[in-house]
C-alpha cells in the first residue's frame, strides 16, 4: 500500500487554476510554503487522512484542503479519486468562517470537467 | 528554500503537519477514540480534535503529556534545512510508533552500542539474553567495555 498522492489539474488549454492562484496577489510566499509543507506530508501518509485535513462540503461534489496560512485560511478546493489520489482544482481563501460562491462553483465546474475526461492532471511536484 | 521567509514558514508548517499527523495516528493506531485520549492525558476531547488537525502552537508540555499517554518517547532537535525537508518528503508520517512494551529497539540499540563500544571494536559484542518481559538479563562472553557497568545498571533499570 502506498502512500498519499497530490496532483493539480489543468485545463485542456493549459491553464492551471491553482498555478494562477498561487501567482496572485492574494497568495504571500508564507501561504505558498504553508501549502507545499502540508502537501509534501500529505504525500508521505501511507493511512488515512485525518478528518479535517481533506474535508467534504456539504451540499458539494468538492473538497476542501485545510491550510493555515499567513494571517488567513487557505482552502485549495480539491476531489479525492481512488488509489489516495487527491487532484487540486482551484484555491480558495476563507471569509468570516465561509467560502466564496465563486470559487465553490469554480471547482465544481473543475470537477465535472475532470468526470467528462477534460484537461489533465499533473504531479503537484514534479520531482 | 533560497528564501528566508519561504524556509521559516515552510519549517513551521511542516513540523505542524507532521505532528498533526503523528497525533492521529497514534490514536489510530491504538484504536482509542478521542475521550480515550482525553482521559488519559488529561486535556479535553475538544483539544485532541485540534492537534489532530493543527499543531501550529503546540507545546512542549502538551506533548509529553501525549508521549506519556502512549508510552512513547518524545524527541525535540535542532537541525539543518535539508535534514527537516529530507524528512518531510522522504519519511512515512504516519509510522507506527510502539509503546515501550512492544518496542525491542532499545535493546537492539544496546547490542549495537556494546558492540561498537570504545576498547571493543575488534571484540565479539556483549551477547544479550532477552526475556519477554519484564526482565532483560546481560550475559557477558567476553569483558565488558570499560564504560558498560554505569551503562548497564542505567540499562537495566530503564528497561525493569
Amino acid at each position: 500500500m502506498g502512500s498519499w498522492r497530490v496532483s493539480k489539474y489543468v485545463k485542456d488549454n493549459g491553464r492551471c487554476p491553482i498555478d494562477e492562484w498561487l501567482d496572485s496577489k492574494a497568495v504571500t510566499e508564507n501561504d505558498i510554503a504553508a501549502l507545499e509543507a502540508k502537501i509534501a506530508v500529505i504525500e508521505t501518509v501511507e493511512g488515512k487522512l485525518p478528518p479535517e485535513t481533506v474535508k467534504k462540503l456539504q451540499g458539494h461534489d468538492v473538497k476542501e484542503l485545510k491550510v493555515r496560512g499567513d494571517k488567513k485560511q487557505l482552502r485549495p478546493l480539491c476531489v479525492v479519486v481512488p488509489e489516495r489520489h487527491l487532484i487540486i482544482l482551484c484555491g480558495a481563501i476563507e471569509k468570516g468562517g465561509k467560502l466564496p460562491k465563486g470559487d465553490l462553483q469554480r471547482a465544481s465546474g473543475l470537477a465535472k470537467e475532470i468526470e467528462k475526461g477534460k484537461g489533465r492532471v499533473e504531479d503537484y511536484f514534479k520531482d | 528554500m533560497a528564501s528566508v521567509t519561504f524556509r521559516r514558514a515552510f519549517a513551521a508548517s511542516a513540523v505542524s503537519e507532521r505532528l498533526a499527523m503523528q497525533v492521529y495516528s497514534l490514536r489510530m493506531s491504538r484504536g482509542w477514540t478521542q475521550e480515550k485520549v482525553a482521559e488519559e492525558t488529561g486535556m479535553a476531547q475538544p483539544r485532541i480534535s485540534a492537534l489532530e488537525s493543527d499543531c501550529h502552537n503546540v507545546t512542549l508540555a502538551t506533548l509529553r503529556r501525549l508521549a506519556d499517554a502512549y508510552d512513547v518517547a518524545l524527541q525535540v532537535k535542532f537541525v539543518p534545512f535539508s535534514s527537516l525537508l529530507t524528512e518531510t518528503v522522504v519519511d512515512v508520517a504516519d509510522k507506527p510508533v510502539a509503546s515501550f512494551n512492544l518496542d525491542r529497539s532499545p535493546i537492539e540499540r544496546y547490542q549495537i552500542w556494546s558492540g561498537f563500544s570504545s576498547n571493543q571494536k575488534q571484540s565479539a559484542p556483549v551477547h544479550m539474553t532477552i526475556n519477554p518481559s519484564p526482565s532483560v538479563r546481560l550475559s557477558a562472553s567476553t569483558p565488558k567495555p570499560t564504560a558498560a557497568p554505569k551503562i548497564t545498571e542505567a540499562y537495566t533499570q530503564y528497561v525493569q
